[in-house]
């Protein structure tokens, strides 16, 4: 069974802000994402220089929107896809912040939220989330050149270029982290690269099944269940594996990933994904 | 569920690719690909070339095309679109080769000349002086994007 944690004491958000493409910018959510841009290469000499600059931009955003300097920060952590997470290193070396790195690709908002509000329970006061992620880069790091002519299976998800970053606070805010679960790999040997959605679903659908059962809490007292970068055919995947566990709450389980894309990229049926979706659950009205 | 079940559902679920669309497509482009070597081929031979001469100077005329339509970013739209009918062509292959390259420059590592390219290069037969030629295309043709 999972651990599921419940902190010593609320941690709250204190500020969050997110960043996007020119993708992101026309798509659903456009208009909620904070900092959008017209080019995706930002001005810089390469992608990976780029991703670093969407980074910069959602950690200086997250600052100034909480009040706060760079010195009250006891440490950032977070990362992004690159080899040896780069973009955020360099950042980090820019921005002077002590940097925790966290690799978990699609995981990695939500692994790095996770470990600064167990270290926030005990020490410090402010910690810094944020992943940053690029198209154009991570097609490169996981998949083709950009200019290999080849087409992309139906299934096949579209990483975000954008960025997102919180600031925890170890004072309770209006928004709290009160528990966290680390959940399993769960693996089912999809061995299709072209599907991550669906190599995802089974770990996302037992981490959510174990959390209730072991939290002993009903579902109802949930708004809303929010999954990372399931994509369309991970979420399908991940109802369907919850039905046969007779747990279904379709309605309250919602997922950020395909939202960027959705309505725009009719012919990519998988839409978005990838470490990057899950910042924009730090849009604004999300 | 075991995997096996969880396998044979996902492939159940999964949207399917549009083979008649797709084939046809291919047909279209990956004809025209080959009409377009046959016609220099003819313009070669009729202007006195000898036919296994002529030959040799089409396929490094085609990998010359798809190094240069790589190079300005037309032919990932191009394979998009095309799928099978832009890749099976000489030009795919150059293109494969092209493209890790450009990657490559990208990178900013140095010029990239042959570095990269093996990294996705399906078969190396491509390989020709010509290359030079069109990663200085590549380099001239002032697209930021693609240098």
């Amino acid at each position: 069974m999972s651990k599921y944690f419940e902190l010593k004491k609320p941690i709250g958000i204190a500020a969050y802000t997110s960043a996007g493409g020119p993708l992101e910018k026309h798509g659903p959510i456009g208009t909620m994402i904070e900092w959008t841009f017209d080019h995706d290469n930002m001005n810089e000499a390469s992608f990976e220089k780029s991703e670093e600059a969407f980074f910069k931009c959602v950690v200086n955003g997250v600052l100034e929107k909480a009040g706060l300097a760079r010195d009250d920060i006891d440490y950032m952590s977070g990362g992004d896809l690159l080899n040896q997470i780069f973009s955020s290193n360099y950042s980090a070396r820019d921005l002077a912040i002590p940097f925790l790195g966290v690799y978990g690709a699609c995981s990695t908002f939500a692994e790095s939220i996770l470990i600064n509000s167990l270290v926030l329970s005990s020490y410090g006061k402010y910690a810094i989330s944020a992943t940053s992620s690029h198209f154009s880069s991570a097609e490169r790091q996981f998949r083709y050149p950009l200019e290999f002519g080849n087409q992309r299976a139906p299934t096949t998800q579209w990483t975000v270029t954008g960025a997102g970053s919180v600031i925890l606070s170890s004072e309770a805010k209006d928004i709290n982290i009160t528990k966290v679960i680390i959940g399993k790999i769960v693996d089912y040997e999809i061995k299709d690269a072209a599907n991550m959605g669906a190599a995802m679903a089974p770990a996302a659908c037992d981490t959510i099944i174990n959390y209730f059962s072991e939290s002993k809490e009903s579902v109802d007292e949930y708004d809303y269940i929010v999954t990372g970068d399931l994509g369309l055919i991970g979420t399908d995947m991940m109802y369907i594996l919850m039905k046969r566990k007779e747990f279904l709450h379709k309605a309250k389980i919602t997922w950020t990933a395909a939202y960027p894309y959705t309505v725009m990229m009719k012919n990519e049926p998988a839409a978005g994904l990838d470490v990057g979706a899950l910042h924009y659950i730090c849009a604004p009205e999300y | 569920m075991d995997s096996k079940k969880y396998n044979k559902l996902v492939k159940k679920r999964n949207p399917k690719s549009k083979i008649l669309s797709n084939l046809f497509r291919a047909f279209v482009v990956g004809g025209s690909i080959c009409v377009l070597a046959q016609l220099f081929f003819y313009l070669l031979k009729n202007n006195g070339i000898e036919v296994k001469e002529a030959y040799g100077y089409t396929t490094m005329f085609m990998i010359f095309v798809g190094c240069s339509l790589t190079s300005f970013g037309i032919y990932d739209k191009l394979g998009e679109f095309a799928g099978a009918g832009s890749i099976v062509p000489v030009t795919g292959f150059a293109n494969s080769v092209t493209s890790p390259a450009i990657e490559y420059k990208k990178r900013r590592h140095d010029n990239g000349h042959m570095r990269k390219d093996v990294h996705h290069c399906r078969t190396c037969n491509c390989y020709g002086y010509s290359y030079i030629g069109y990663r200085r295309t590549a380099m001239f043709s002032g697209n930021r994007r693609l240098i």
